[in-house]
């Protein structure tokens, strides 16, 4: 089986630099690879001993039946090389690199996907409609950005003010990894980490499944042997979990449907086109959306997005991204389940997160220095989706995916959240402590680390009951939300650093400054 | 030009994590297992949650002859783990090591609770076994007069179990009446003074039992030097999911003079008393129960109750 590299990106965006860079590594190592090139810059071949290069204009990479792909099978077939450089043009898709591949009937398997990106074109190749970018960017291991005004050397690493080369690499990156948060993404003079990115180890993808699985079963395993209270906690923890897991998965389902079903059949100029310019009417206006539409927090942000790129003022934009993950119909229902017989705190969060959402939203754009962020293209479609023959199909495949990538939060919160549960039962820890002004804030921070689905977090909330005062669990179900590791990573994407560090310690002082003072009429 | 339409197998952790997670459901929905974790108002979100994760699996059958370029499988752990945590022990949940305070409900606040009123407790028929009538002066010549008995009497069992003191004066207490009468005790606790109780119910955070009161002190004299001899005499109750499980009970005063063990069942019985007993952050006036017996039994089937 012979592994594969395959370099995309468009014309001109560094690839062939690049290969040449790794390629002088392979000098003396003894290995025999092929350089496969559908594109041809002004880039040098590179001098590398024993490198065979094939040079396959775009139209033969596509047409199974031309002579140079009849060529390159043949050479295939002839020589035995230790790998294969494919150097593929940007414009072709990920659906034809593998045809090409699997049509050349050698044993290939695509090692690594190396996207290669220039900082100064890549946004607007990020909002151009109908670009095979987005499927190189869901399917690359590794996105490799030349910076517009070349390597900026150490001392640009270091300069963080707007303007500096290394700034605008950032703000690519994080634009990246607003689409794919686990995209590794490097700037291209870091040759040294490139190379040990490219070639070094790589977890097989099914060890990445059993290597928890296998962890969990030795843990456990070795706790029945010689730690008791160890066992006890992991079986509290599995039991708790899975209990809890129950509990949230239908309103998890609910809401990732619903979000689905809004993200797909809502259009796009909707909002645009019904939402009132004025600031009042505006913040008004937000609060009523945020009230109807069922939208968690994994939604909202991708809806924010597309509310400032319309050009909704960031006010009200941000009252319904705040407001919408706390008063939706979606939390309402979830949270009288986890509270039955107790309306009071479903109107004190709806009431409360209505406020705070306010509050927060005027005093992160109005008080000075607020205001503007780092504002990026709405996230593409994802690769694929395109080929779903029906609406129902593409919902489907929205949920699954929706599903699957927040779905892992979830149950890590739930995990995080029945550990701490099971040992503070364990270790006959008085609840008290979570009650005060202290324990609202724990409960606050708590909610943040948990990263829960605003759908469901209620009824973990209810699990804490008998742990903490009514004021520290409104604080969970309040903030929670609204800002959450989760939600920061997505909000990444969108604005800098220091906008969501603003929007997140204003968000929280808000909240607990509104729980402080009416949380004891609960 | 055409992909050809082969099974990729790297698809398929995926299509079967949502389609075993959806089959695991259904079996605990059937088999009536989901009520070791939930509470049975999630019966039909359980299912709507089964029948979601069908429809995607369904949804992914196609997608199994997509080209696969970029194998992942970790994310199908968001459905294994859980699956995989059924087969482990259940634990003891019931917190015997736990030395908190003992939860009534978080449902209602005690002050909220109410007793039926003197006029509601007036209607309810008491048959009057030397007459052969009912006290409320209904006519039962008219139907069959058992079947209106069984009827008026399971009204009146239904009453009780908001706070009437049966005919007998012995309070009963049992997996279906425990919450209710719990509410009951704890909203007028006085109403009880010197009422027979009984219950199956398990030594919850009992301190040692040292220094224990010979007999029951008069209801006007609270025993101080039983604290030390305390425990509650519990029941778990799970409120939405077993993750919320608390023990809610009698706070107890072993006067019988044998060793309770902690967190092991006893039928109990004794006499009510209303003494100060902890609640919230404070103390609030509650029943206290004077065990006379507590003979050891099995753990009553199943263990929890509902609120």
């Amino acid at each position: 089986m012979i592994p594969i590299y395959l370099f995309c990106g468009f014309l001109d965006s560094g690839k062939s630099t690049l290969i040449r860079e790794l390629l002088s590594a392979y000098d003396e190592t003894g290995l025999r690879p092929l350089l496969i090139r559908t594109e041809f810059g002004d880039v040098p071949l590179p001098e590398t001993e024993g490198l065979v290069c094939f040079d396959l204009p775009p139209a033969d990479a596509l047409s199974a039946n031309s002579p140079k792909r009849l060529e390159l099978a043949q050479l295939l077939r002839e020589q035995d090389f230790s790998e294969i450089i494919l150097e593929w043009n940007g414009m072709l898709s990920v659906k034809e690199a593998h045809l090409f591949l699997s049509e050349l009937g050698a044993e290939l398997r695509i090692r690594k996907i190396i996207f290669a990106g220039d900082e100064a074109r890549l946004p607007a190749l990020l909002a151009a409609p109908s670009s095979p970018l987005p499927g190189w960017l869901e399917q690359a291991d590794l996105a490799v950005i030349r910076g517009a005004s070349g390597n900026p050397g150490e001392a640009g690493k270091r300069r963080l003010f707007p303007g500096s080369s290394y700034s605008s690499f950032r703000a690519v990156r994080n634009r990246l990894k607003a689409l794919r948060p686990d995209l590794k993404v490097l700037s291209a003079w870091e040759t040294e980490r490139i190379g040990n990115e490219v070639y070094g180890f790589t977890t097989p993808a099914a060890a990445k499944l059993f290597l928890p699985l296998l962890f969990v079963a030795l843990l456990y395993g070795s706790s029945r042997l010689w730690n008791p209270f160890l066992q006890d906690w992991l079986e509290q923890t599995a039991f708790r979990s899975l209990s809890v897991f129950l509990q949230s998965l239908p309103y998890f389902l609910l809401g990732t449907a619903l979000s689905s079903a809004i993200q797909i059949l809502i259009p796009a100029g909707l909002f645009r086109r019904y939402f009132p310019q004025k600031l009042l009417p505006g913040l008004f206006f937000a609060l009523i959306a945020g009230l109807f539409l069922p939208v968690c927090d994994c939604a909202s942000v991708p809806v924010y997005r597309g509310l400032r790129k319309q050009g909704i003022p960031a006010a009200p934009a941000l009252t319904f991204l705040l407001a919408a993950p706390v008063m939706n119909p979606v939390v309402w229902l979830s949270t009288l389940a986890a509270f039955p017989g107790q309306p009071r705190i479903l109107l004190f969060r709806v009431g409360l997160g209505a406020a705070a959402a306010l509050l927060t939203a005027l005093a992160v754009t109005l008080l000075p220095g607020g205001g503007e962020m780092e504002l990026q293209a709405a996230p593409p479609a994802f690769a694929g989706e395109e080929e779903y023959s029906s609406r129902a199909e593409l919902f489907l495949s929205r949920c699954r995916r929706d599903f699957f990538t927040v779905g892992p939060w979830l149950l890590g919160g739930i995990i995080f959240s029945s550990m701490a549960q099971s040992l503070i039962r364990l270790l006959g820890w008085q609840p008290s402590f979570l009650s005060g002004p202290t324990g609202i804030a724990g409960m606050m921070g708590l909610a943040f680390l948990l990263s829960l689905c605003s759908s469901s977090d209620a009824l973990v909330a209810s699990s804490w009951f008998a742990l903490a005062s009514p004021p520290a669990l409104l604080g969970f179900l309040l903030f929670g939300p609204m800002i959450d590791l989760k939600n920061l990573g997505l909000l990444r994407g969108s604005a800098a650093p220091r906008f969501i560090l603003r929007l997140s310690v204003s968000c929280f002082l808000i909240c607990f400054l509104l729980v402080f003072a009416f949380g004891g009429l609960l | 030009m055409k992909i050809k339409k082969s099974l990729q197998p790297a698809r398929l952790p995926e299509t079967l994590s949502l389609l075993g997670f959806a089959c695991f459901l259904l079996y605990l929905l059937l088999s009536g297992k989901d009520r070791l974790f939930l509470s049975g108002k999630s019966r039909p979100w359980l299912l709507f949650a089964a029948l979601l994760l069908l429809a995607l699996a369904a949804g992914s059958i196609r997608s199994l002859f997509r080209p696969l370029f970029r194998p992942r499988y970790a994310h199908c752990l968001v459905l294994i783990l859980p699956l995989l945590f059924f087969f482990l022990p259940v634990p003891d949940l019931r917190g015997a090591e736990y030395s908190g305070h003992i939860a009534v409900w978080p449902a209602e606040a005690p002050e909220e609770r109410s007793l039926p009123t003197e006029a509601e407790e007036e209607r309810i028929p008491l048959r009057t076994e030397a007459a052969g009538e009912f006290n409320d002066g209904s006519d039962y010549a008219a139907a069959d007069p058992d079947a209106v008995w069984q009827e008026k009497r399971q009204e009146a069992a239904e009453t009780e179990t908001a706070g009437r003191i049966p005919e007998d004066g012995v309070i009963r207490m049992n997996s279906e009446n425990h919450a209710a009468w719990i509410r009951a005790l704890y909203a007028s606790p006085e109403k009880f003074e010197g009422v027979k109780w009984e219950e199956l119910a398990y030594v919850y955070a009992m301190a040692p039992a040292q220094d224990a009161p010979a007999a029951i002190p008069p209801a006007a004299e609270p025993a101080s030097a039983t604290d030390e001899n305390r425990f509650a005499a519990a029941r778990l109750t799970m409120i939405c999911c077993a993750a919320d499980m608390a023990s809610s009970g009698i706070v107890s005063c072993n006067l019988t003079g044998k060793e309770l063990d902690v967190g092991k069942y006893y039928r109990f019985s004794g006499e009510l008393r209303a003494e100060e007993v902890p609640f919230g952050d404070g103390q609030s006036l509650g029943p206290v129960a004077y065990i006379l017996e507590a003979a050891e039994a099995e753990p009553p089937e199943p263990e929890w109750v509902l609120p």
